[in-house]
């Protein structure tokens, strides 16, 4: 079956099974910023932002996908832009080996936008369901708390 | 091959349902984990105007594409402390949060659905339309899985939930874990007397079970009493064996739960509403 995504801003035609799951599609074409870990909802690490809301691709079906707006972590910034999320993953030591890291920003970048000034709780929440397999957690809260200090200080 | 449809309407939807081999999908990650290859068609609901929640003469109607996490937000702006705001803002994940509706959760009760308990202590309703259209009770629904074949289910009822003190408990090793089980605990005290209570224990050998020994035992009870009474036994479940321990050691922290979260419920009042 055909489909259009909007993927970044960018308006896509692609073909895809009538049961592929957009993880897949996403990166058959070419957008592997989105990493397939366990594949059943539980790692996070799929993670983009479908009409606004964050949501593990390995559990939507593309055909339900379609003619939606779709974030990745491609699209918040880039290497010569990054969005001060990024920036501060960097500076906090919270990329380690990098694999969770795409999911993780969405996952903060869903957040601030709803909640500018986040309390370590609210953030722990909102990270839930995105696990980091190198060593822990800590520089990554410590991450989203600088960005949002960051952003409400641009604001 | 499957086919997919997006109909726009109730009774669009609910004509495609009555179809063989025709199966809903909401949104949720069921049919994700069990394949559609079986079925000749696939019925998105996302554009059928299922996505409300509203009050009308104290009854909370919750349409079946609300998400939980949509649920959950409105629910805690419009009954703050309400057991279905903990209970489904507690549920799964966020980004699944952001995926699992109403809808899906009370066709299937999966287990990482924290939906069940509070049905059962809220006593909520199921609306349907198609084939087997009507308003079902929870205990009936669950027993009979013929009601759901060529049924579009609509919204979920429930008394509103505000007039109770609310406490609920899922046991997890950590927070968006499957629940080994939950506990749902409504409670109502007047002066020094238990008023009305209802205690329901879900993820045992059966899928929820309102606690109807501890309840008739509770309710009415002088809250001076209530320390003499041997809630863990009332509260006595039998379990499967689970990941999260044996059927012997499920059971028994299931009634330690229950008695805590029925004594929360029924002393510290103001902290648990």
């Amino acid at each position: 079956m055909n489909g259009t995504f909007f993927i970044n801003g960018r308006k896509e035609e692609w073909s895809f099974a009538p049961d592929a799951v957009l993880l897949d599609v996403l990166r058959e074409h070419g957008c592997t910023e989105v990493h397939r870990g366990c594949g059943e909802g539980v790692c996070g690490t799929c993670a983009v932002v479908l009409d606004g809301s964050l949501v593990n691709s390995c559990q939507v079906f593309a055909a339900s996908a379609r003619e939606k707006e779709i974030l990745t972590v491609a699209g918040i910034g880039s290497i010569h832009a990054p969005h001060p999320l990024q920036t501060a993953f960097v500076e906090t030591g919270a990329v380690q080996c990098g694999f969770c890291t795409p999911a993780m920003i969405l996952a903060a970048y869903c957040l601030l936008k709803k909640t500018p000034n986040p309390t370590d709780d609210e953030i722990r929440r909102a990270l839930d369901g995105n696990l980091c397999r190198c060593t822990g957690y800590v520089k990554i809260i410590e991450a989203v708390r600088l960005a949002a200090r960051r952003m409400s200080s641009y604001e | 091959m499957v086919q997919w449809y997006f109909p726009e309407t109730i009774d669009e939807a609910a004509a495609l349902l009555g179809r063989e081999r025709f199966v809903p999908h909401g949104g949720g990650t069921n049919l994700v984990k069990s394949g559609i290859g079986s079925f000749a068609g696939v019925v998105d609901l996302s554009r059928v105007p299922l996505n409300y929640l509203k009050t009308d003469r104290g009854v909370l109607e919750i349409g079946a594409n609300q998400t939980f996490a949509s649920a959950a937000d409105n629910l805690s702006n419009l009954y703050p402390g309400c057991i279905l705001a903990a209970a489904l803002g507690a549920a799964a994940s966020t980004p699944l949060r952001n995926r699992i509706t109403m809808g899906g959760s009370a066709s299937l009760f999966p287990l990482w659905s924290d939906l069940i308990g509070p049905m059962a202590v809220l006593e909520g309703k199921i609306r349907t339309e198609g084939q087997n259209a009507g308003t079902h009770d929870l205990a009936p629904w669950l027993a009979d899985r013929s009601l759901q074949k060529g049924t579009l289910i609509t919204s979920l009822l429930f008394p509103d939930p505000s007039d109770w003190i609310s406490v609920y408990h899922r046991e997890v090793r950590v927070g968006f874990d499957y629940p080994a089980f939950t506990v749902s605990v409504l409670a109502r005290t007047n002066g020094s007397r238990v008023e009305r209570i209802r205690v329901a224990l879900s993820g045992g050998t059966d899928r929820v079970v309102r606690l109807a020994e501890l309840e008739e035992a509770l309710k009415g009870a002088d809250l001076a009493k209530v320390s003499s009474l041997d809630i863990r036994k009332m509260a006595a479940v039998r379990f499967g064996r689970k990941p999260a321990g044996s059927p012997e050691y499920l059971s028994e922290i299931a009634a330690v739960q229950v008695e805590r979260c029925v004594k929360s419920a029924l002393f510290r009042e103001e902290g648990t509403r």
